[in-house]
């Protein structure tokens, strides 16, 4: 359980920052904030959708995923 | 992030979606997992079909289930986009997270700069997200930012330093993501040139911070932070743990 939610950490972008100082700017996906606009550039694209979700808090804090 | 996932994940639409933040997300993922009604997990990771239907990779916690490691999910990722090749001439949308409290919450929990596109009127602000938007997929900016947007003057008040008369607002967030300090501010009229100067400039000055996990959430308790979400927490594992770290805090007090 933790190792999968580590990694869905670290694929949203969240869990290098908290380790190590990344160099700036280090790659990044872009990711959609919303559902709906996400889903509609799916549709009139053509492109797969690779989709995550996650709480920008932890016990409560925000700030950290 | 490993280079080649995010560059495998250019070929998709990538939705990052806040699990407690919009009960009808919220909803759209339970089922996608399956599961009973109220009890959706913190994370939740699958791969789908243009049609935001079909799963390509089954909806799981994370991506341990479908790959075995970041090679792997490169690979995976590769794969899947040879399907679906994108159709051409399509500009892509400007990936908005809203309303721009959270979107605050985001870029400090992502370590990343904000930018709020702001103007009272749908018209114009639509026309600045446009103009954002041609900045936002310039390989020099892409995923670098957050980007948020209002209408309402009151949604940056936790924004110090916002002027009332600014339509584009560069904002370094705080630490816990409760307030920001804008760094640049562009009124109108403003060039793609003008944007792209203030948010090379804005990438360059901003300095990531250093985050330790533990001492973050210890701080945030000392003082007196607490996120609410929209939905309530459902994750029982995730609540459970936050009570018991509430409990050991307030035992040391």
């Amino acid at each position: 359980m933790l190792r999968t939610t580590l990694a869905t950490f670290a694929l949203m972008g969240g869990l290098v920052q908290h380790l190590a100082a990344e160099p700036n700017p280090a790659p990044r996906i872009a990711w959609h904030g919303n559902l709906a606009e996400g889903l509609a550039e799916a549709r009139q694209s053509g492109r797969p959708i690779l989709l995550v979700s996650g709480a920008p808090a932890c016990l409560g804090i925000p700030g950290v995923w | 992030m490993q280079p080649a996932v995010v560059a495998a994940s250019r070929n998709f639409v990538c939705i990052r979606l806040l699990t407690y933040e919009n009960k009808s997300e919220y909803d759209f993922m339970e089922g996608l997992l399956g599961v009973s009604p109220g009890t959706l997990p913190n994370t939740v990771f699958c791969i789908l079909a243009p049609d935001g239907k079909t799963q390509l990779v089954r909806a799981g916690r994370g991506p341990r289930h479908g790959f075995s490691g970041a090679r792997s999910m490169a690979d995976g990722l590769r794969r899947i986009a040879l399907r679906y090749p994108a159709r051409t001439g399509q500009a892509r949308p400007l990936p908005l997270v809203r309303p721009v409290d959270l979107a605050l919450n985001v870029a400090a929990s992502d370590n990343r700069p904000l930018i709020v596109t702001v103007a009272s009127d749908p018209r114009q602000l639509a026309v600045l997200q446009q103009q954002v938007q041609q900045l936002a997929w310039n390989p020099r900016f892409i995923g670098q930012f957050i980007y948020s947007s209002t209408q309402r003057q009151a949604a940056l008040k936790p924004l110090a330093g916002a002027e009332p008369d600014a339509a584009i607002l560069i904002v370094e967030p705080g630490a816990f993501g409760i307030t920001g300090k804008v760094v640049a501010q562009l009124t109108l009229p403003t060039s793609p040139a003008t944007m792209a100067t203030a948010f090379t400039a804005a990438l360059d000055a901003f300095v990531p911070s250093r985050k330790d996990h533990n001492r973050h959430i210890e701080m945030g308790y000392q003082l007196g932070i607490e996120w609410t979400t929209v939905v309530p927490e459902s994750d029982r594992q995730s609540v459970r743990a936050k009570a018991r770290f509430k409990a050991r805090f307030q035992s040391r007090r």
